[in-house]
């Protein structure tokens, strides 16, 4: 009988420990990039949902927004909103037939807030003048930071038709 | 035996022994290991870059969009600091719009980015991205066209303006970085034209007109003088008639009369006193017919020179107007006067015929006739002096001079003359409902000059008498009477084919009212009132003015009654004395025909 001979205990142990080693940052890059990707998933979404509620605000004439205009800069919360409100619920709908899909926005939007501002910017608070503002601010499972991420987006909107001045 | 087993278990490579004696050669542990390491390291290399990559395109996304928007809110701010010029008939786009002749080709203007204060204010609210471009300006070109020529409103034109702002980012700011720069350019082209949002001239220098007053002039109150006589010009020849007649009474009859009435004193001296007291009342009456006018002056036919005679026929169509500070409607209310002044008219006249026969039969009789001739007489100067003051009153343009006011007229008084634009030459009446549609050689947008539509008197007070000024040409779509009240801010013309009733109405600005249907005024009235069907005066004090057609007086109201109140002009509502009228304002359509952004 012939005997074969193998590796010994220390030295799979100076392997393992090799291995490890040289693990560990690969470990902390993709535990990096992991909490990165999600973030910037998480950013993605929001530029989505702030684009959506920008543009379906957008469509409206400028009467509408006008008077559905915010008592200041900072705005209103998008769900209490006259005009940003069936925007949301429309998303929701659309969301609702498909229950996996429903169920995961429903887990994800649940750590967006939204608030919208529309404000007179014309010369001297002329209202023929709009400014336009969708805010979203949301914070992530991966997230360790105390404030919560933000993203505006804002365009003005012009009277049309100029004809009706103060 | 547990040592045994694992030395077994990782016989990975078979020790030299082993191979001596034919066992298989293996890998050693190291490359193993190192080569497992690599292939987590080459996953988590491609897991990082792939979150790179992630945040690299997240990043040109952001930038792209808020470039886009950016791009965008520049023309809007672009568009809100163009239509507040044009609002300024001062500034330099209203020059460039209304500049005569018009310029050859496309013309162009920028619009600074110190007056983007808006855009400049959201450009700095964007940290995260730089622009190239430090200065951003809005290009506006315009691309307009002449009115229709050879009307008074040649000044109405319309075109288009094209608004652009480029906007360019580059990664760090730094130009020419290839494909980290980016560039979004944004167009939006609105239509435009320039509105006449007052009465047009010549109209617009008036107080009081009549167009053309058959029903005012030929009333059932004629009647009265002459049964079954509509035909004013009739009663005027009868009148001029019967006033000679007076003449020739005065310097004939009365003096024949007077010389047998002496004689016969003489003759029969008992008779004398009775007949000296007959002469004296035969001469007081020959006094008292004196005419009031040179006989020469009476002349009712129409002139054919320009000598104008005291009274004169009227023309078959005539512009009938007062330039005066202050018209008494009443004063110029013929049928009213006429009606007041020969109520009593054919019981004198029958008093007269009863009498005039019986001068110089006995001192009694001759009492009685004198009174009554001259009751008569003063009943006929009455009636000539209604006339006179009608005439007198307002200025008449008929024949030749009424056919050159006819177009303008024509134009001021119709509903597709507000409605669209209309051509210097109608069309034939088979295609006039194609007139909106011609003329409109290159314009954008075809040819309403309506700016805005309301379907009843709230929508209607909301614009035009609301809290803001609104300025344009407003069309009322109500199939029931609509009110207006309060205070009209802007200039505005409202154009209204149903019944119209106007209560109190002030305007700081200018309210001009063309109403084709029945229409009420009452109390104290700030506008230009163009009434082309039945109205109401309910005593009204209108400052502004006030231009009525024979359809005014051709509803079942009394024709006498029509006519009341009193209307003072407003010299702010009047077009000025520059080539082009004071009130000409551009309008931009609310209807963009053009809005996009496109990559650079």
């Amino acid at each position: 009988m012939t005997r074969r001979a193998g590796l010994g205990l220390v030295e799979v142990l100076v392997a393992t420990v090799l291995l490890v080693v040289l693990l560990l940052p690969v470990v902390g890059v993709v535990h990096s990039t992991t909490a990165t990707t999600t973030l910037q998933d998480f950013r993605l979404l929001a530029h989505g949902r702030a684009s959506a509620l920008l543009e379906g605000l957008l469509v409206l004439d400028h009467e509408r927004l006008r008077g559905a205009q915010t008592p200041d800069d900072r705005g209103v919360d998008a769900r209490t909103h006259p005009l940003t409100q069936p925007l949301l619920a429309t998303s929701a709908r659309i969301a609702g037939p498909r229950l996996d899909l429903f169920e995961t926005l429903r887990t994800q939007l649940a750590f967006y807030q939204e608030s919208v501002s529309i404000r007179p910017v014309g010369a001297s608070g002329d209202d023929g003048l709009l400014r336009v503002q969708v805010e979203v601010r949301w914070r992530t499972p991966v997230d360790r930071a105390a404030a919560m991420h933000t993203l505006v987006v804002a365009t003005l909107v012009a009277q049309p038709d100029l004809t009706e001045v103060r | 035996m547990t040592e045994r087993m694992l030395a077994m278990s990782i016989q990975l490579r078979p020790g030299r022994e082993a191979l001596a004696a034919g066992g298989r050669q293996g890998l050693g542990l190291l490359p193993i290991v190192v080569f497992v390491a690599v292939i987590i390291a080459v996953l988590a290399f491609q897991h990082a870059q792939f979150s790179i990559q992630m945040t690299v395109d997240l990043r040109a996304v952001e930038r792209d969009q808020a470039c886009t928007r950016l791009a965008r809110a520049a023309v809007e701010n672009g568009l809100y600091v163009l239509q507040r010029q044009a609002l300024d008939r001062t500034s330099p786009l209203a020059g460039l719009l209304l500049k005569r002749p018009l310029p050859v080709g496309v013309q162009t203007l920028f619009i600074a980015s110190t007056d983007l204060t808006a855009f400049e204010e959201l450009r700095r609210a964007q940290p995260g991205l730089t622009l190239s471009n430090d200065r951003i300006a809005v290009a506006v070109r315009i691309h307009q066209f002449d009115g229709p020529a050879g009307t008074e409103r040649w000044y109405e034109r319309h075109g288009t303006v094209t608004l652009s702002a480029e906007l360019r980012s580059t990664e760090g700011g730094a130009a020419g970085s290839g494909r980290f720069e980016l560039g979004r350019r944004s167009t939006l082209s609105v239509p435009f034209r320039s509105l006449l949002l007052a009465t047009p001239r010549p109209f617009d220098r008036i107080t009081l007109g009549l167009v053309n007053p058959r029903g005012l002039i030929d009333s059932p109150v004629l009647d009265l003088i002459r049964p079954g006589v509509r035909d004013a010009n009739w009663v005027l020849d009868r009148l001029v008639f019967e006033l000679r007649e007076r003449e020739r009474i005065r310097n004939g009859d009365l003096d024949d009369l007077i010389a047998s009435l002496r004689d016969r004193a003489e003759a029969w001296p008992p008779d004398r006193p009775g007949c000296e007291a007959q002469i004296a009342q035969i001469t007081s009456l020959k006094e008292y017919l004196e005419l009031p006018i040179p006989v020469e002056g009476l002349k009712a036919s129409w002139p054919t020179d320009d000598t104008m005679p005291v009274v004169h026929h009227f023309g078959w169509d005539a512009l009938l107007y007062s330039m005066d500070p202050e018209v008494d409607l009443v004063g110029v209310n013929l049928p009213r006067t006429l009606k007041r002044d020969t109520v009593d008219l054919p019981t004198i006249r029958a008093d007269y015929r009863r009498w005039e026969g019986r001068l110089g039969v006995s001192v009694r009789a001759t009492q009685r006739a004198v009174a009554a001739i001259k009751k008569y007489f003063d009943a006929l100067n009455k009636i000539l002096d209604d006339f006179r003051r009608f005439q007198n009153g307002l200025t008449e343009r008929a024949g030749n001079e009424y056919r050159a006011f006819e177009p303008s007229l024509k134009r001021a008084l119709s509903l597709e003359g507000w409605l669209s634009v209309t051509p210097a030459q109608p069309w034939p009446p088979a295609f006039a409902g194609l007139a909106g549609l011609m003329t409109l050689g290159g314009s954008p947008r075809g040819s309403p000059k309506v700016t805005r539509r309301v379907g009843g008197g709230d929508e209607l007070s909301k614009l035009v008498a609301g809290p803001r000024a609104h300025h344009g040409i407003v069309l009322v779509e109500s199939g029931q009477p609509v009110t207006l009240t309060g205070t009209v801010k802007g200039a505005v013309v409202v154009v209204c084919p149903g019944a119209l009733r106007i209560e109190n109405v002030t305007s700081p600005g200018q309210l001009t009212v063309v109403c084709f249907g029945p229409l009420t005024v009452k109390g104290s009235v700030e506008a230009s009132l163009l009434a082309c069907g039945q109205v109401e005066l309910v005593d009204p004090r209108i400052h502004g003015a006030l231009l009525l057609t024979n359809e005014a007086f051709r509803g079942a109201r009394p024709v006498e009654e029509v006519l009341a109140g009193t209307v003072k002009p407003l010299e702010r509502f009047r077009t000025g004395p520059d080539p082009v009228p004071r009130q000409l304002k551009i309008i931009f359509s609310p209807t963009p025909v053009r809005s996009e952004v496109v990559r650079l």
